[in-house]
């Protein structure tokens, strides 16, 4: 399982699948289903999928089983900034279940609305932080994640 | 992988084949973390991502399983067990999701007892190492840390190594 980095909200997930059979690339019986997790400890039900949506398939004339989709990291991933788990899942023709899993991590500094303009590191005295300017202009810090 | 190592944190992997067919080994995987010099930082064993317990097992051509708020999404490949009853669906199967509160699975379970109780559910090849403060207080900040995760597969030994964890 890879980890895919670490992003912040408002940043889009790039998210790419090849779907296989016994190693051959093969359309599957219906697109992939991501499904993303938080994996946030006590703090969270991490049955409880912070976004749940299907892939596209990107050019398919001339790629068997190739799919993707940017995922927006909007409102829905604001209430943890940590760990994520993303599986992608989908069933070929005869039925059977294929997953694929991935780790990233949200950290702190974005903005759920994806309006970031501008951002910069501020060092002071015991504190490290970002300063983050919003499309309408206003300021907000965040820990630096480092 | 950056892990911020000043809370308890969790780590997930995936066994799965080279069509990511999700394996199910014989027992839970057991992990070990080394350090950079090959010392041994903590062990143990992991547990099912994702989980749960079932309520009712319908007696049909394709059994419908109930579990209340199970949360799956989607085809799931997973591993059944502990149902009495129409004992058939304790196995390695595909869940097709109906509803909130129930699955499918393609097995046959007209003929069967009537369900009888128990029964636990898991998705196949998802597992979880929860590092608490006992371990998580010897990485250090700057280090790199190997995670190898020691499972079977009939019987045979294998090993899956995860990213690498650089602490923080």
């Amino acid at each position: 399982m890879r980890h895919l980095g670490r992003f912040q909200l408002g940043d889009r997930l790039p998210v790419v699948v090849r779907t296989l059979v016994a190693g051959v690339p093969a359309w599957p019986a219906a697109p992939p289903l991501a499904v993303i997790y938080p994996l946030g400890g006590d703090l969270l039900d991490e049955r409880q999928p912070a976004a749940t949506l299907f892939l596209g398939a990107a050019d398919p004339s001339a790629i068997t089983g190739l799919y993707r989709r940017a995922v927006f990291l909007g409102p829905t991933f604001a209430n943890w900034e940590g760990r994520y788990v993303l599986t992608v899942r989908w069933a070929d023709a005869d039925g059977a279940a294929h997953t694929r899993a991935w780790t990233f991590d949200v950290v702190p500094g974005g903005s759920s609305a994806g309006d970031i303009t501008g951002m910069a590191r501020v060092i002071r005295p015991g504190q490290d932080l970002l300063l983050v300017q919003r499309y309408d202009e206003s300021l907000a810090t965040a820990l630096n994640p480092r | 992988m950056l892990q911020p190592v000043d809370a308890d944190f969790t780590l997930v992997f995936q066994l799965a084949d080279s069509s990511d067919t999700p394996v199910v080994p014989d027992a839970a995987p057991t992990w070990r973390i080394y350090d950079g010099e090959g010392g041994l930082v903590g062990d143990g064993t992991a547990t099912p991502f994702l989980s749960g317990t079932i309520d009712s097992v319908s007696l049909a051509a394709t059994a419908q399983i109930t579990s209340v708020a199970h949360q799956l999404r989607g085809t799931v490949r997973v591993t059944i067990s502990g149902v009495a009853g129409p004992t058939a669906v304790n196995a390695t199967t595909t869940a097709t999701v109906v509803s909130a509160n129930a699955f499918t699975v393609p097995i046959d379970t007209s003929a069967a007892d009537p369900y009888g109780g128990g029964g636990q559910w898991q998705a196949a090849g998802l597992y979880r190492i929860d590092i608490g403060s006992a371990v998580r207080g010897q990485l250090e900040p700057g280090h790199v840390y190997t995670v190898l995760a020691d499972y079977a597969v009939s019987s045979a030994r294998k090993v899956h190594q995860l990213e690498p964890l650089e602490a923080t």
